[in-house]
């Protein structure tokens, strides 16, 4: 896509340098589950991470890096958030975080503007949620050695230079 | 990231070696047309997380196209 496009600028820099198509990648991006069932139904929850929980070594139980307008986290919460008092961090671009508003996310659930590329600014926290291999190319192993976390986002299809997006020219 | 207690978690495809099922050839295709990046296999999963200093790489596999790959720090 860059090629095509003819930019040096990363996937997300590109997206960012027109706006009505980066709202629509992060608007897609948020309700990419169709039919799948939330990772968190399937994964052992309780027994891999809440179990091993501990208030005494970070407050925070959940960052999502990446995590777009939250709605993994949102599904999380619902989930287990009875269950577990720990704070859920989303962080993504200041521009992602932006459009969601007041009201979107419940208030276990704390935003946090963050660049994946640059180094990870929470500390201790129990776990690091990345979804999204568009990232995990050949840049990734600078990205993730400890301290750094990680990163995530998700599958797309961006559309063909020649078709508008919906935004683009309704 | 402390060690031996935070965990890193990837949700993501886990491709088989061979025969791998349409919808996961369909996304290594996306990610080649959308960045330059591709899907991963086990083998390749757990080599990309060790030479970044992770360990205890495991994974948990779900369908087709769902998987968490889980590992820790030293």
């Amino acid at each position: 896509m860059q090629y095509a496009n003819q930019t040096k600028s990363n996937i997300f820099e590109y997206l960012q340098s027109i706006p009505p198509l980066f709202q629509d990648f992060n608007l897609f991006m948020g309700n990419t589950m169709g039919a799948r069932e939330y990772w968190h139904d399937w994964y052992d929850v309780q027994g891999r991470l809440l179990n091993g929980f501990d208030t005494s070594i970070s407050p925070v139980l959940l960052v999502d890096i990446g995590g777009g307008k939250g709605h993994d986290l949102v599904a999380f919460d619902a989930a287990f958030g009875s269950a577990c008092d720990g704070d859920l961090v989303l962080q993504d671009l200041l521009q992602v975080l932006d459009d969601v508003g007041e009201g979107q996310l419940s208030p276990n659930i704390r935003k946090m503007p963050h660049d994946f590329f640059q180094e990870q600014v929470v500390k201790g926290e129990f776990l690091a949620y990345l979804s999204n291999p568009s990232l995990m190319s050949h840049r990734c192993a600078r990205l993730l050695p400890p301290p750094h976390p990680a990163r995530l986002v998700r599958h797309l299809l961006p559309p063909h230079p020649r078709i508008p997006s919906l935004r683009h020219d309704a | 990231m402390t060690p031996r207690y935070s965990k890193l978690l990837i949700h993501e495809l886990i491709l088989p070696d061979t025969g791998a099922a349409e919808i996961q050839a369909r996304f290594d295709l996306v990610m080649m047309t959308f960045n330059g990046g591709m899907e991963r296999s086990k083998a390749q999963w757990r080599k990309l997380l060790e030479d970044a200093g992770f360990v205890n790489v495991r994974f948990w596999e779900h369908g087709d196209a769902d998987g968490i790959i889980e590992a820790e720090i030293r």
